[in-house]
């Protein structure tokens, strides 16, 4: 029998598991420093000069947002003479990485080097959103300059991530999708965003390691090209996709991650049974159909622990069934 | 092609540029302004809008054709007539208190602006009480608020109230969207209408302002 560590990453690499675990409670996050501000403050800025407002007292639960009309810069043109990327050797990588691995055991949990604000995140953060989108027409020359520097910067993170902590995988965000739709055309997004994707998956499987990628929102079009690229692990694939098409298509290609309700979940009226009711049947509907792991953003921890548990209770014998 | 329709296409393409040198072609050859603000720009900006609603075109593309419509308009300003430079209406919006997301609030103020709405953006995180504030000084009839988190959607109640509050409920029509928002919501909250994408937004907020 598979130990929950185990079974996780045999679903993560699409091997045979012998049950479903609750994610949240193997997969252990660990933040590589400087993406966010994390102060005592309710506003304070990163490592990149972008000011954060915390949300709520708990940063990691309540989450944290760009400052309401900040700009690092107006002028994608002139990024060069803004965005001044953080200094590697300054970071304090090893003690940040290392301090949070030392709070888990790593011989249960799946140790997972979490790279926030990916290339496009950071740039609608320095420079908001509306003028990140137009610049792919305004400045594309500039963007893949932009571009190109950020996927350098990124292979010496998850470098410096695997010297630090060995982990299990990497977990790279940014995010593509709206409710309704990708933020950019699938074309724009293939053209400036996917060789940078291809670099990281190449560089974090020399690695040994997996690669999950988080993006919110729609992104049925790219899940091909996410294939291709060898991206292991999609998430949080919220439910605007349609997981049943995309289990059937490539189910065997990638594990999909989510599927299940976030904005019910979120509910304050959203009962323990309603949360039960969701858990069972989402992985009775993806489960068997090819690589599926329950999961969803959380903002509540009562919420959370529900959720685990009956992920747990339902999942131990869900290929049983 | 005619100029007026090669103003739409450029739009359309975002084509910033190009529109203004169209447009200040079209003024010099004197053409009527608000021909080339209504059959030219506001044209192209519906199609851009029925291309997004139907999926045909992404968010940057319709950023792209407003900017464009936002400077040929500017163009044309000083040579509107009193009478055709009239909005069709007044409307304010704004991402309620609590909540920072502005993506889908801007397209909404686009959209509404390509239909020749004029649009007051009070921002994000904004309390229920500065939307009654902005209706009372600005004479808007229209209040368009968002919510992107579950967490800040009952705000979208408060403000339904805050008018109630102010015995001005009857004076406006209040919109809501954003992605957790649903119609079943809006009727719970008592607002007067829920969209799901900016553009019908923008068809809804036209119907609301000429019932």
């Amino acid at each position: 029998m598979q130990t929950p560590k185990e079974a996780l990453l045999a679903l993560y690499r699409g091997a045979k598991a012998d049950f479903i675990p609750a994610e949240n409670l193997i997969q252990k996050d660990l933040a590589f420093p400087g993406e966010r501000y994390f102060g005592s403050d309710q506003k304070g800025y990163d490592a990149w000069g972008v000011n954060w407002t915390q949300l709520g007292p708990d940063p990691g639960l309540d989450g944290s947002t760009v400052s309401a009309n900040f700009k690092l810069f107006d002028d994608m043109e002139d990024w060069k003479e803004h965005v001044n990327f953080p200094n590697l050797n300054q970071l304090p990588v090893k003690e940040v990485l290392q301090g949070q691995a030392s709070q888990f055991n790593s011989d249960e949990a799946v140790i997972s080097g979490l790279l926030l604000s990916g290339q496009f995140e950071r740039l609608n953060e320095m420079i908001g959103m509306e003028d990140a989108l137009c610049a792919f027409y305004e400045y594309p020359d500039e963007m893949h300059e932009y571009m190109d520097a950020m996927c350098e910067y990124k292979l010496k993170c998850i470098e410096l991530t695997y010297d630090a902590i060995q982990p299990d995988m990497i977990q790279m965000h940014d995010d593509w999708g709206t409710a309704q739709n990708m933020f950019m055309s699938p074309d724009l997004w293939r053209e400036f965003i996917k060789p940078n994707e291809i670099r990281y998956a190449k560089k974090i499987h020399e690695l040994g390691m997996i690669y999950e990628h988080h993006s919110c929102g729609y992104i049925m079009q790219i899940v091909p090209d996410l294939i291709e690229i060898g991206i292991d692990v999609i998430s949080p694939l919220n439910v605007c996709n349609d997981l049943d098409t995309l289990l059937e298509s490539y189910g065997d290609k990638i594990t999909f991650k989510g599927g299940i309700n976030n904005q019910l979940l979120d509910e304050g009226e959203c009962d323990a049974i309603q949360i039960r009711e969701e858990v069972i049947s989402k992985m009775d509907q993806y489960a068997r159909k090819g690589r599926y792991v329950p999961g969803f953003i959380y903002s509540r921890h009562d919420v959370l622990d529900i959720f685990n548990e009956e992920v747990n209770k339902y999942g131990a014998d869900i290929f049983k069934k | 092609m005619s100029i007026i329709d090669e103003i739409s296409e450029m739009l359309q393409k975002g084509k910033k540029k190009v529109v203004v040198s169209l447009v200040q072609q079209a003024i010099d050859e004197g053409v009527d302004a608000n021909i080339i603000l209504n059959d030219g720009l506001l044209a192209g900006m519906d199609i851009i809008g029925g291309k997004f609603k139907r999926n045909e075109v992404f968010v940057p593309e319709v950023l792209m054709a407003a900017r464009s419509m936002n400077a040929g308009t500017a163009l044309l300003k000083p040579l509107l007539s009193d009478e055709n430079a009239k909005p069709m209406g007044k409307a304010c919006i704004g991402t309620v208190k609590g909540d920072m997301h502005d993506i889908g609030k801007n397209l909404v103020r686009m959209m509404l602006e390509g239909k020749g709405i004029e649009v007051i953006d009070l921002g994000v995180d904004v309390e229920p009480e500065k939307f009654v504030e902005c209706v009372k000084n600005e004479d808007c009839k229209l209040v368009c608020c968002s919510a992107l988190l579950t967490t800040t959607m009952p705000v979208l109640g408060d403000v339904v109230k805050a008018f109630e509050q102010a015995g001005l409920r009857d004076n406006v029509k209040i919109m809501v969207g954003g992605a957790p928002v649903t119609e079943e919501y809006c009727v719970t909250v008592g607002a007067d209408t829920y969209t799901d994408d900016a553009a019908t937004a923008a068809d809804a907020a036209v119907a609301l302002l000429t019932a």
